[in-house]
């Protein structure tokens, strides 16, 4: 009998994931012994570890291990960066926002970290098994974390929606992965992209299981026509989950599709048609539906569709423009988002029932600081300058020109001006209209810390967009 | 206090800006250029520099400025600093887009003007606030997301062609005058309508300006923010310095429709303003019908016109900044906004009644007060321009007896007549007095003698005309 050849491990280039992984672990027994009063302690210790994974990028090395299917290079270091600032930024909230709604659990922070290592699987990953691995850690992670506000019979809803809906997706995945093995014969990615077929049924079975493997992805994304679980979700799970799950699992899926999309090479053009009309569809539902909603979440949900067809438009163009403009999209969706459910967030009652649109009205009397920072990541949603969404969809309209895709640019131009319409709406709420509670919420420190970080970035990317793109230039 | 401080910082302000002019060479060009890259890889920069046309504008940012802030009155909800800090922020915005050198620089400030204008209309004003903030915000803002895409095509298509990725407005308008960008012929029209769309928005033109009159029915009764507004002159202004320049045969093509609809929004909103009982409403159509000449002007593409363009853009800024005021005066009587409330006025406050005649004569175009050398200025630019012609000019002139009709009613109703016990007008304070004489000396000195303004706008002028006939001629 042949000895199994153990592959050799490279930890440098693992870093983040071995931290993120065994800390984890860890925390799950020290846990244990911290009292019911004080999961703050095990908040912070995530946050930390989160930290600590932030900095470890700084010395991973580029290259790849465990038989080249995982990688670690510039673009993952980014994406990673991303990743990580996001739980970070989610884990300091939700220790102040799942306490307040009676939520004492500290698997919650220890989920999130998971969940952020599936996120950096799906980045680093470049065999479609680590994909698949990946995807389901994060996805797990995050079912658990929708239901997690039990009794609460929305949050269980969520949840199983969330579930099932999630589960049929990794159907797809798992499907168009063993098409996609069937057909070239490999699991790597770099050994899937020599090895497209060029002809015969072993094509079919290519074309047909790529593009199960995007359907898979499309619906972590939310890209229409997978997103009808999104506005549930969202509205269901606990804010800070909903915060993280918006920007956490956006990120890593689209990298994922990035990935997966880099493997085709010039054979991009035979998607291309489809990734155009679903990158529109994904615009249009997601700004059209956003016009007539009256909760907050379930806006925020559907400009987050709206905000994945922008991104494909980037993803689509297959070249490095595009790419870095989708990136950098989604690191100021990111940064802009988080600070967008930071203020829902502090200003829900305690028992997480819906926000309206409606009851932001005189928010600038109550809070003028909160109403500042909603109407930046507003702003910054809609695209104005000067926050950081601007320069994102400035980028996304120049790459798609130069992809010679020039209509498509006013097809994007459509959605954002819909967009605005419904962003800027609810941000003149908060300054018209009277106040109907007068009593101002505290603002917790960790929150605010977050808060802060988050707006400054805001406003940081969008006055000096080198900050991201120089970064985004190494990541070629 | 913050009124104070907001006050003395808009007059250094205005006091800098005379210096810029005072010390500004009478040559083409931009002057006192400042450059910093922004986004290297991308070819953007933090470019700023004026020339003869922009330091006008600039100039009357400032003014206005101080103006608005000086017409301002305490607020109801008592929270003095927001206001002031958005006017000054709207202010500097406007002042970024008139000395913005850099394409999406310029985009940045044009669209940074929404955001301190809208939230003014949604915390101070009056009425239906909010849904005239919205408005006001969304209608520009869809407009400007086609220019963003306009942009970014133009600077493409010159990088295609030329292989460098600038946003340099100096260096695109040369490429296009000099032949060594040519645009295909519908590409350049498609490019063009993304232009046309923000900029006739903003300025705003028939039929494309009704979130103007919403928004001012909605701003607070002092007028301030009125005059703040009327100032947004960057709509003309983006035509004068991109639109046409960087797309000659696309903007000769468009002329006669662009024509067109200048003459319809000189007639239509003169009309409808004869109509208006809300003064400040029929100030803003007022503001409407003058942008027409101003368009008329601008798409004449000639010397005289482009010059009576911009003499109109400051003069409608100086005299319709003087009415609101005068109507935002008024509007402290328990007859408000409403024209026909009053009765009577002048004979109880003779002085102001006295400076409201000479602004309202300024706004019609009276030989001897601004108005009138702006408005002939561009008619005579539009009727010896190869792509407008006199029939235009016969439809205008209409438009300006109606504005004669519509304001002298106004005054009319407002000054003659019976001094009656409940609309008693008393006379308006001296510091009052003061601000409205020094605006009616503005109004006289550039009546009398336009070469104060006309004089160092010339070489850019003959510049830009220059480029514009080279652009034209190119295949």
């Amino acid at each position: 009998m042949a000895q199994i050849a153990l592959p050799s491990i490279d930890y440098s280039v693992i870093l983040q994931l071995v931290i993120i992984f065994g800390s984890a672990t860890a925390l799950l027994i020290v846990d244990l012994f911290v009292a019911a009063g004080s999961k703050r302690i095990t908040a912070l210790l995530a946050f930390a570890v989160t930290v600590v994974a932030l900095v470890a990028g700084q010395y991973s090395t580029t290259g790849s291990t465990l038989a080249g299917t995982v990688s670690y290079g510039p673009m993952s270091q980014l994406v990673n960066i991303i990743i990580l600032a996001a739980t970070a930024i989610s884990i300091l909230l939700a220790s102040d926002a799942l306490p307040k709604q009676g939520i004492e659990r500290g698997e919650a922070y220890i989920l999130m970290l998971l969940a952020s290592g599936g996120m950096l699987l799906l980045s680093q990953g470049s065999s479609v098994i680590i994909l698949f691995l990946g995807l389901e850690l994060l996805s797990i992670a995050l079912y658990v974390l929708t239901a997690i506000a039990f009794p609460r019979p929305s949050s269980e809803e969520a949840g199983l929606k969330y579930l099932i809906v999630g589960a049929f997706g990794a159907g797809f995945l798992v499907f168009g992965i063993a098409l996609t093995f069937g057909a070239t014969g490999f699991l790597t990615l770099s050994d899937i992209a020599t090895h497209i077929p060029t002809s015969g049924i072993e094509r079919g079975y290519f074309w047909v299981g790529v593009t199960l493997m995007l359907i898979g992805f499309g619906y972590k994304v939310s890209l229409v026509p997978f997103h009808m679980w999104t506005p549930d979700v969202y509205q269901g799970a606990p804010t800070p989950i909903t915060a993280f799950m918006s920007v956490g699992s956006k990120v890593a899926g689209f990298v994922a599709i990035v990935s997966i999309l880099q493997v085709l090479g010039t054979e991009l053009l035979v998607l291309r048609p489809m990734l155009i009309g679903i990158s529109i569809a994904t615009m249009a539902v997601g700004s059209i539906v956003a016009i007539s909603q009256t909760s907050i979440k379930r806006m925020l949900a559907y400009s987050s569709i709206s905000h994945a067809g922008f991104v494909m438009l980037g993803v689509l163009s297959g070249d490095a423009n595009g790419l870095q403009a989708a990136i950098f999209y989604l690191a100021a969706y990111t940064i802009t988002n988080l600070a967008a459910f930071a203020v829902v967030m502090l200003l829900e009652a305690n028992d997480g029932s819906d926000l309206t649109i409606a009851d932001l009205a005189g928010l600038w009397q109550r809070h003028p600081w909160l109403s500042v920072v909603m109407s930046l990541s507003l702003l910054s949603l809609a695209g104005v300058p000067p926050t950081a969404g601007f320069f994102a969809k400035f980028l996304i309209i120049t790459a798609v020109w130069q992809s010679g895709l020039a209509w498509l640019a006013v097809a994007a131009a459509v959605a954002s001006a819909i967009g605005a319409f419904f962003y800027v709406r609810c941000m003149l709420q908060m300054y018209s209209g009277d106040s109907e509670t007068s009593e101002p919420n505290r603002i917790p420190l960790a929150s605010m810390i977050a808060m802060v970080v988050v707006t400054i970035a805001i406003i940081v990317v969008g006055l000096a967009p080198w900050t991201i793109t120089s970064a985004l230039a190494l990541a070629r | 206090m913050q009124r104070g401080i907001a006050g003395q910082v808009s007059i250094i302000n205005l006091v800098l800006a005379v210096v810029v002019r005072a010390s500004l060479a009478p040559t083409a060009g931009y002057q006192m250029v400042e450059q910093q890259t922004w986004l290297p890889t991308m070819g953007l920069h933090y470019a700023v520099g004026v020339d003869g046309i922009s330091v006008w504008l600039v100039i009357l940012a400032t003014l206005m400025t101080p103006l608005a802030i000086f017409a301002a009155r305490q607020k109801n909800d008592g929270n003095q600093r927001a206001f002031y800090a958005l006017l000054l922020v709207l202010a500097s915005s406007l002042i970024g887009a008139f000395v913005a050198t850099d394409l999406l620089l310029f985009y940045v400030f044009f669209e940074l003007t929404l955001i301190p204008t809208a939230l003014l209309i949604a915390l101070y004003g009056v009425g239906e606030r909010r849904a005239a903030a919205t408005k006001f915000f969304v209608y520009p803002f869809v407009g400007s997301v086609f220019l963003l895409v306009s942009i970014a095509g133009l600077v493409y298509v010159n990088w295609q062609q030329t292989g460098i990725m600038t946003f340099d407005s100096v260096a695109l308008g040369a490429a296009i005058a000099n032949g060594t960008l040519k645009i295909d012929e519908n590409l350049e029209r498609l490019l063009f309508a993304g232009f046309f769309i923000a900029f006739a928005i903003k300025t705003p033109i028939w039929p494309f300006h009704t979130w103007m009159p919403q928004a001012q029915a909605a701003t607070p009764d002092d007028g301030s923010v009125d005059i703040a507004g009327i100032l947004v002159k960057i709509g003309a202004y983006g035509f004068i310095r991109f639109a046409i320049p960087f797309f000659p045969h696309a903007s000769a093509w468009a002329t006669p429709a662009v024509a067109i609809l200048a003459v319809i929004s000189i007639i239509y909103s003169g009309i409808i303003a004869f109509g208006q009982r809300d003064m400040k409403v029929l100030l803003s159509y007022a503001t409407i019908s003058h942008l027409g000449f101003v368009m008329l002007g601008i798409f004449s593409q000639t010397a005289e016109g482009m010059s009576g363009a911009i003499l109109t853009m400051i003069n409608s800024g100086i005299t319709t900044g003087a009415l609101f005021l005068i109507v935002g005066i008024l509007a402290r009587q328990p007859g408000g906004r409403i024209a026909d409330n009053f009765s009577g006025a002048w004979l109880s406050a003779p002085r102001f009644g006295s400076l409201a005649l000479v602004a309202v004569f300024a706004s019609i175009g009276v030989p001897g007060l601004n108005g009138f050398i702006g408005e002939y200025l561009s008619l005579q630019g539009a009727w010896i321009s190869t792509h407008i012609g006199f029939p235009f000019i016969v439809f205008a002139v209409l438009g300006i007896i109606v504005s004669a009709a519509y304001l002298l009613r106004m005054y009319r109703t407002v000054f003659m007549g019976e001094v009656s016990v409940t609309s008693a007008v008393p006379e308006a304070s001296k510091s009052e007095l003061l601000v409205l004489g020094l605006l009616v000396v503005a109004m006289l000195v550039i009546g009398l003698y336009p070469q104060v303004i006309l004089g160092n706008m010339q070489p850019s002028i003959a510049a830009l005309v220059q480029s514009l006939t080279q652009g034209a001629t190119q295949p």
